[in-house]
């Protein structure tokens, strides 16, 4: 009974048109972030052959035209660096390649106020980098973390993708920071909107049934899950057919975790990364899918679930401010502050919001607290309709 | 058609979706207070340090590129300097709470920044300096200001630094408002093609009273929220200045008005879009038959002017900039482009048009149908 109730409400899921165009929608952006999103997200600190060339050929003609490498010590500084990348990259010498990419994040990092370049990326996005300086530390800091971790461990293969956190692992771990979680999130909320109150539009239907509401919501909400696992399978499966064949896995690669009060990193392996963003992957999907079942049972409408939902997650949007953690404590125990959940496993919540409990543990807690808040209400919401007569 | 009226005003209200609508817009309103003091907006220190922040990121740009002697992108870092020296100067008094002086600084700032926009700061990959018409706006208040002896808002506190924050996004969220109460207008009708057929009322009455219900409805909403704001601004710390001056793009510049009078205008513009949406959405009813994606068609045109200014003025000739109200408003579409069709008085002349054409277009389509 249950495997068939279960199967029901897969197949209704699939029938409704504003279903398959969510699906259709997300589809889209799946290939979107894979032939367009994905180049350009990659960290402004990355290594472009083409612009390394023409930069080693126009220092090289520079210091050619005006004589003597030691008037511009600071030119042939850098031309030195670039030599010694293209050499290691050309060579596939994986101690050159690093030797070199160290000297030139160095260059980025010891820069005096005569000399002071960042990468262009970093002032052109004022949203994301709005501290220009401390951002640009902070992100090439961790690229330093690691490359640093690659130059102590001769047996993890390097190459520029590994550095340009290019390989199918490393971008997966780009993509699970903020975009992969919010999309699902999204799409539970678009698919769950209407699970209950289509049944009420079909009472003798659902009247009849030996199943009680605890269970049926169960399996509606697994429904739901279903469907949306089968997105996210599919959105892995196109970034490995994107990435692997060109880039490699990029086993080892390692993940670069920010934790405590300020530029404070430590490396994490990425199976630990990836197991601890799936599991709060698992609980927030839940937490989600509950939610709008509970909107629906408190107020009997679709369409009030979606919006009271989209509120839920774009609550972020009239308190978060960079540092508000630290003013205002209690934005963290907000269960929408954790939607970008690969950012809360390395850390980078932490650091937005200048607060250090915002870490994996604590982002359980919260959704935890908020689970057993959203059964509570559902329970209590079965409990009153039954009693009046309304379910089954 | 006094009937069909009653009708449909009882269908609007007995919509839960609409009710609630209704009280997530008031919550809007009561909420938007707090939610200005904790992001700073409207906050002049703040201002100042985020305007700061954008001078040093774009003086951090294009310092790191090769600067030569001479050529424009010479002029573009002097003119960075430059503003980096003005807003200096500027700090310097506000710090010591010169009033006159900051207003002095402000606009000397300003009338820089006007001057490096209309340049386009050639050499900087993407500039992040304000536009000419956020400079422009800047400018014209704090010279009106300056004129009559008043000072500038220095923080969210009471009613009319409340509105002053509130309008534009008041204006931006409209669109959606107006989109969700109206996005079933005609569904309900198509669901019972029988009663449909037997009401004694034309198919382009039914639409004008489908139309006016939506469009009441959307008013109260934005009535509430502005109220709301209004009073709990008020409730916060008295009145205000609610005649304080704002720059909106009257024809085709940017002229000063006061907050009352500006939110008199748009509420006047409310009106209009939400007619034209509400047509529009009939139409839309009519090809797709489902509430969500007639939502999602619509909700894919309120985000073109946002996402393409530029074709939103190349193609002025549609209705594209009256769906963003707050940036016809604030002259962000117009960009000193001087067409007449881009400011209030223009998109709001496109959008009467475009509602007729969005009736007859729907009378056309649903009798059709009906047949």
């Amino acid at each position: 009974m249950r495997w068939h109730y279960y199967l029901v409400q897969l197949r209704l899921l699939l029938q409704r048109k504003k279903n398959l165009a969510a699906i259709g929608l997300a589809l889209i952006a799946v290939a979107a972030y894979c032939f367009y999103y994905n180049e350009r997200t990659l960290p402004p600190e990355r290594i472009d052959l083409t612009t390394l060339r023409n930069e080693t050929k126009d220092t090289a003609d520079y210091l050619k035209a005006n004589g003597d490498a030691t008037l511009y010590p600071a030119t042939a500084g850098r031309a030195r660096i670039d030599a010694r990348l293209l050499q290691g990259i050309t060579h596939h010498d994986r101690e050159v390649l690093l030797n070199g990419y160290t000297a030139r994040l160095a260059n980025y990092l010891m820069g005096n106020s005569e000399n002071y370049l960042l990468p262009l990326e970093y002032y052109l996005n004022p949203k994301k980098y709005e501290y220009v300086d401390k951002d640009g530390r902070y992100y090439i800091n961790q690229t330093q973390a690691r490359v640093t971790y690659y130059s102590q461990h001769a047996r993890v293969p390097v190459d520029v993708a590994v550095l340009n956190q290019q390989t199918f692992l490393q971008t997966l771990v780009r993509l699970t920071a903020a975009w992969l979680p919010l999309g699902v999130l999204i799409l539970c909320l678009a698919l769950g909107n209407d699970m209950v109150t289509d049944d009420w539009q079909h009472q003798t239907v659902s009247w009849g049934q030996p199943l009680r509401w605890r269970t049926r919501l169960r399996l509606k909400t697994l429904a739901v899950l279903t469907v949306v696992a089968l997105i996210v399978i599919v959105a892995v499966g196109a970034v490995a057919a994107v990435t692997l064949p060109r880039y490699g896995l990029g086993r080892g690669a390692m993940v670069v975790q920010h934790y405590g009060r300020f530029m404070s990193t430590r490396l994490i392996s990425q199976t630990q990364y990836l197991a601890e963003f799936t599991l709060l992957l698992l609980v927030a999907s839940w937490l989600m899918t509950r939610l709008t079942l509970a909107i629906q049972l408190l107020l009997g409408n679709e369409y009030i679930a979606l919006i009271l939902g989209g509120v839920f997650l774009l609550l972020p949007q009239a308190y978060y401010m960079r540092g508000i953690g630290f003013v205002k404590p209690w934005v963290t125990w907000l269960m929408p502050s954790y939607t970008q959940l690969g950012s809360v496993v390395s850390g980078e919540m932490s650091y937005r919001y200048d607060a250090q409990v915002m870490t994996t543990s604590h982002a359980l807690l919260v959704m935890g607290l908020w689970l057993i808040g959203i059964e509570l209400v559902v329970s209590v919401c079965i409990a009153r309709r039954r009693q009046r007569g309304w379910l089954a | 058609m006094k009937a069909i009226l009653r009708l449909d005003h009882g269908a609007v209200w007995r919509s839960r979706k609409n009710r609630f609508l209704l009280v997530l817009w008031t919550v809007i309103g009561i909420g938007f207070v707090f939610a200005a003091q904790t992001l700073q907006l409207g906050d002049l220190k703040a201002t100042l340090s985020r305007s700061h922040a954008l001078i040093q990121i774009n003086a951090g740009q294009i310092e790191s590129m090769v600067v030569p002697t001479k050529g424009p992108k010479r002029a573009t870092a002097i003119a960075i300097n430059r503003q980096a020296a003005l807003f200096g100067q500027t700090y310097a008094r506000f710090m010591f709470d010169d009033e006159a002086g900051t207003q002095d600084g402000l606009i000397a700032l300003a009338k820089a920044q006007v001057k490096g926009a209309q340049g386009g700061y050639p050499g900087l990959k993407a500039s992040s300096l304000p536009s000419e018409a956020a400079a422009t706006r800047t400018l014209l208040v704090t010279q009106w200001l300056r004129q009559h002896g008043q000072p500038l808002i220095r923080q969210v506190s009471d009613a009319g630094s409340s509105l002053t924050q509130a309008w534009p996004l008041w204006l931006a969220l409209l669109p959606i408002m107006a989109l969700a109460i109206a996005c079933d207008g005609w569904l309900m009708m198509s669901e019972h093609r029988t009663v449909t057929a037997t009401l004694p009322v034309g198919l382009g009455a039914q639409a004008v009273s489908k139309v006016l219900t939506r469009l009441g409805l959307t008013l109260l909403a934005m009535g509430l929220s502005g109220a709301a704001t209004l009073i709990v601004g008020a409730l916060s710390g008295g009145w205000g200045h609610l005649s304080y001056p704002t720059a909106v793009a009257l024809g085709d510049q940017l002229q000063i008005l006061p907050l009352g009078a500006v939110l008199g205008l748009g509420l006047l513009d409310a009106v209009l879009v939400t007619l034209f949406i509400a047509s529009a959405m009939l139409v839309v009813n009519v090809l797709t038959r489902n509430v969500y994606l007639s939502a999602m068609t619509g909700a894919a045109a309120l985000a073109l002017p946002w996402l393409t200014p530029g074709l939103t003025r190349a193609l002025w000739w549609l209705p594209l900039a009256g769906l963003a109200p707050s940036r016809v408003f604030d002259g962000t579409l117009q960009a000193q482009a001087g067409n007449w069709a881009l400011g209030i008085e223009g998109s709001a002349l496109l959008l009467v048009l475009w509602t007729l054409i969005m009736l007859g277009w729907f009378r056309w389509l649903a009798a059709r149908q009906v047949g």
